[in-house]
């Protein structure tokens, strides 16, 4: 690729041909206000429709104001930014987004968080009543228990059609109508729960403005915590504690594990324990089902089950292959059984007076929590999941100062955790974490090399081939569901032979979650949130599921045999073919 | 008074369709007519088959596969003595049938500027062709899809005697930046019409049916300081030493001289 030499503003840059005119002007720090724009190269999704004109720039020689989102260089462009039409164009732009937009801003569920509101902001527009006029009425949907969409809130940018049809193959969210009435929709209108939506939330992870989001669950936590005949306890997920920190404006990739576990004393949660440790409890259910079905050579290759919106996925697309997926139920989902049965007898309190809240990084979590299957003497397992924002949400309503607060630990019984639990966070770690103990299994000796750098990166579909005892273990990892529809589709025409793969509905894993705080469209911050999971397994001392203790307690004292009779009851699962929309 | 209008679309450009303008602009400023002439460039008519062409209005003329040495004979035959010229004109019926009908609801003939054209634009029907393109735009930019509806509504509150001289202007600026931010031709030439009306009416207030803007005195608050009545320079305030004021809206011009000066508050709009 040959260098182009172009002027922004009078300052002369060079830059290789194919740049756009948007990362032309960032590598001399001048900053063009996008809106629809999303470039998340790293993990496939890119939305560069310029639909919403807000980074209009004058080029010399054009009549046009041209988009600098999707606008290549050319040599000898001279750029403007600052002229007259071009201000006055970005201007009216916004001005003319706000015209028919909802004006509850105070009351928004992004309130402060909303790309719209900053783009405003930094154009310091103060009136919404320059081009008055009607508004675009649509009805909300709150049929789902983990999306609600407002679409009088949808500014058309695209990209969570983007995230819904290029990245996650599911083509739910579509625009649809003609003229000042499109709108993006789901397919066929149909309230969300009837449509193929597997929940995983990256559409909201990308929504620039409260058109998308999560459904609100603190109301209800505070009643729980509020009530004194209830015991409310709370688990935290592996991804959580990286990006919470965020959140409060620590840097990206920041571990405030301590601090975590503070804040939820102080909100008033009677214990706080950690899905780590039901991460451990889930690697001995999945490393015994994995050595079983490899020795009996049956049902290969051996799906992992921790992501709820992936099953969605492949309970809606793929029904044939539903023999495939390990039957262990979500980490955060054996908590909640052991929190009601084990738990429960342990400290003796009747498990109908026990409320288990997760505070997941995920949104399909919501929908998993309520479950038909998942429940237990007819209790739910888990009462209520936030996600990563919503803690937030509520140490901001309880005024605690987070970046203050002093480190502290789990409760003991069900906060031990291994280093190969944490790992669950990113892509590649269940699978990592299920051979670091199915090694020691099979061969008997402690392993040396613990951590298995083939199986890490980002890149959407990884293969490896591990060898245990001088036997060759293929090994598949797919994060994002388009990512994952290729594997599928590969096994299904026999292209492919594995023994395991993991899959993770969100790229990135966890950590890239759609509940946790907005990325904004900034992959780095997803790399930081990576690295920090590995140091922390790094750091710890057990980075081996089975040899947590607690877990062992359990097993001894309760349980029994990882996949014997009891653990088969409570820790396991079945999945339903469901149909898919036409 | 002659409007010429020379498609500059894709088509009739590559045939040099901006050469035949500038040869008429040269030809009638040689002949002196240029100010009863009027010659526009337009975007694509859609008729590129029979390009490069040209229509003159009034009088609906359209001149197909028109040919740079030709213009001599329209300026004289045509623009000076009033006769079309006959054998360069398209026969076509259904081609000239749609694209006077087009031109003229694009256009409006706004090029003799008379009193009675604005009654002519709202029989016309263009601004139920604006109203199409804001129901039937793909809506996929902004500039098209919220700011035709905008200019829509604000066309319609010029027609309904709501606007005043600040709603033109604003009118005007939007127009200009629909024009150059939306992403493809169906937003670049929607605003098209506007201006050209807005261009060619602005300023015949009564026209355009334009709200009146004029001050008035709340004769509860004003207590005849006659402040307001020194500092007019248009005369349009009148009233003797402590009586109450009055403003004669036909000679007000709205400049806000009195507003400023008055201690009681007592002016408003």
């Amino acid at each position: 690729m040959s260098d182009v030499n172009i002027t922004i503003n009078g300052n002369a840059v060079v830059v290789p041909s194919g740049t756009t005119i948007l990362e032309a002007a960032k590598i001399i720090n001048i900053k063009i206000p996008t809106l629809c724009h999303l470039d998340i190269h790293d993990l496939g999704a890119v939305n560069q429709v310029a639909s919403c004109r807000v980074c209009v720039v004058e080029v010399v020689g054009y009549d046009d104001l041209l988009p600098a989102c999707n606008t290549e260089v050319l040599d000898g462009m001279i750029i403007s930014t600052t002229s007259v039409k071009a201000v006055l164009a970005r201007r009216a732009m916004v001005e003319l987004l706000l015209s028919d937009h909802p004006t509850d801003c105070l009351i928004c569920e992004k309130n402060m968080d909303c790309e719209l509101q900053s783009v405003a902001a930094e154009l310091s527009i103060r009136t919404s009543l320059k081009y008055p006029g009607q508004k675009s009425l649509h009805e909300v949907d709150d049929s789902s228990k983990a999306i609600f969409r407002n679409p009088n809130k949808c500014i058309m940018c695209r990209r969570c059609e983007t995230m819904c049809s290029d990245v996650q193959t599911c083509n739910v969210l579509t625009s649809a109508g003609d003229g000042f009435d499109t709108v993006i929709q789901t397919k066929g209108n149909l309230p969300l729960v009837q449509t193929d939506c597997t929940f995983c939330g990256q559409c909201v992870s990308v929504c620039p403005t409260a058109a998308l989001t999560e459904v609100n669950r603190i109301a209800k936590v505070w009643s729980a915590i509020n009530n004194p005949k209830k015991h409310v306890i709370v688990q935290t997920a592996p991804a959580t504690r990286v990006a919470l920190g965020e959140a409060f404006g620590l840097p990206a990739g920041s571990i405030v594990t301590g601090k975590m576990v503070s804040l939820l004393r102080k909100i008033g949660f009677d214990k706080v324990y950690d899905t780590n440790f039901a991460a451990d409890l889930a690697i001995m259910e999945e490393a015994t089902e994995m050595i079983k079905r490899i020795k009996e050579d049956k049902d290969l290759p051996i799906l992992t089950s921790c992501c709820p919106a992936w099953v969605n996925f492949i309970e809606r697309n793929y029904p044939d292959l539903l023999y495939m997926p390990s039957t262990c139920k979500s980490p955060h989902q054996m908590f909640g059984i052991i929190a009601k049965t084990y738990y429960a007898e342990k400290i003796g309190i009747d498990p109908e007076d026990i409320v288990v809240v997760s505070v997941m990084p995920c949104v399909a979590k919501k929908y998993e929590a309520t479950r038909k299957e998942l429940r237990h003497n007819k209790l739910k397992d888990v009462d209520y999941v936030i996600t990563t924002r919503e803690l937030a949400m509520m140490a901001g309503e309880a005024c605690i100062n987070f970046n203050s607060l002093p480190d502290s630990e789990f409760d003991e019984l069900l906060g031990e955790s291994s280093g190969a639990g944490n790992i669950f966070a990113t892509t590649g770690g269940v699978i990592e974490a299920t051979m670091r103990t199915a090694h020691e299994w099979i061969t008997g000796e402690e392993l040396e090399e613990i951590e298995y750098k083939q199986l890490r990166g980002l890149e959407g579909v990884r293969e490896a081939t591990i060898t245990i005892d001088s036997k060759d273990f293929n090994i598949a990892i797919a994060h994002g569901l388009g990512n994952a529809r290729k594997v599928l589709d590969a096994i299904q025409k026999g292209e492919k032979e594995y023994h395991a793969i993991e899959i993770m509905a969100c790229p990135g894993g966890c950590i890239g979650g759609g509940g946790q705080p907005y990325h904004k469209g900034d992959s780095d911050i997803i790399k930081l949130r990576q690295q920090a999971i590995y140091n922390i397994d790094k750091n710890k001392v057990k980075r081996k599921s089975h040899e947590n203790k607690q877990i062992k307690k359990l097993y001894d004292d309760f349980l029994g045999e990882p996949g014997g009779e009891k653990a088969h009851e409570l820790l396991h699962t079945y999945y339903k073919a469901k149909k898919k929309s036409e | 008074m002659y409007g010429v209008m020379v498609c500059c679309g894709s088509g009739c450009s590559y045939s040099k369709s901006e050469k035949i303008i500038e040869e008429f602009q040269s030809q009638c400023k040689n002949l002196g007519i240029e100010e009863k002439v009027i010659i526009l460039k337009t975007d694509c008519l859609g008729f590129c088959e029979y390009g490069p062409t040209v229509v003159i209005e009034p009088g609906d003329s359209f001149y197909s596969s028109f040919k740079l040495e030709n213009v001599n004979r329209v300026v004289t035959e045509h623009l000076v003595n009033g006769s079309p010229v006959e054998e360069l004109l398209c026969h076509d019926e259904y081609v000239t049938e749609a694209i006077t009908s087009q031109v003229r609801e694009m256009f409006v003939d706004p090029y003799i500027v008379k009193k009675e054209k604005i009654e002519k634009y709202k029989e016309s029907g263009a601004i139920n062709d604006i109203k199409k393109i804001v129901d039937n735009n793909c809506g996929k930019c902004t500039a098209c899809r919220i700011g035709t509806m905008r200019l829509y509504e604000g066309l319609n509150r010029i027609i309904d005697g709501q606007a005043d001289e600040s709603d033109l202007e604003k009118m005007e600026g939007l127009c200009n930046i629909v024009r150059n931010s939306s992403l493809c031709g169906t937003g670049k030439t929607t605003p098209e019409p506007i201006l050209e009306t807005l261009a060619f009416f602005r300023g015949e207030t009564d026209v355009l049916n334009l709200k009146k803007i004029a001050y008035k005195i709340d004769e509860d608050k004003c207590i005849g300081c006659t402040l307001c009545a020194r500092v007019c320079n248009k005369g349009a305030v009148s009233g003797k030493l402590k009586e109450k004021h009055t403003i004669d809206e036909d000679k007000c011009t709205a400049c806000g001289d009195c507003v400023a000066k008055c201690k009681f508050k007592a002016i408003w709009r």
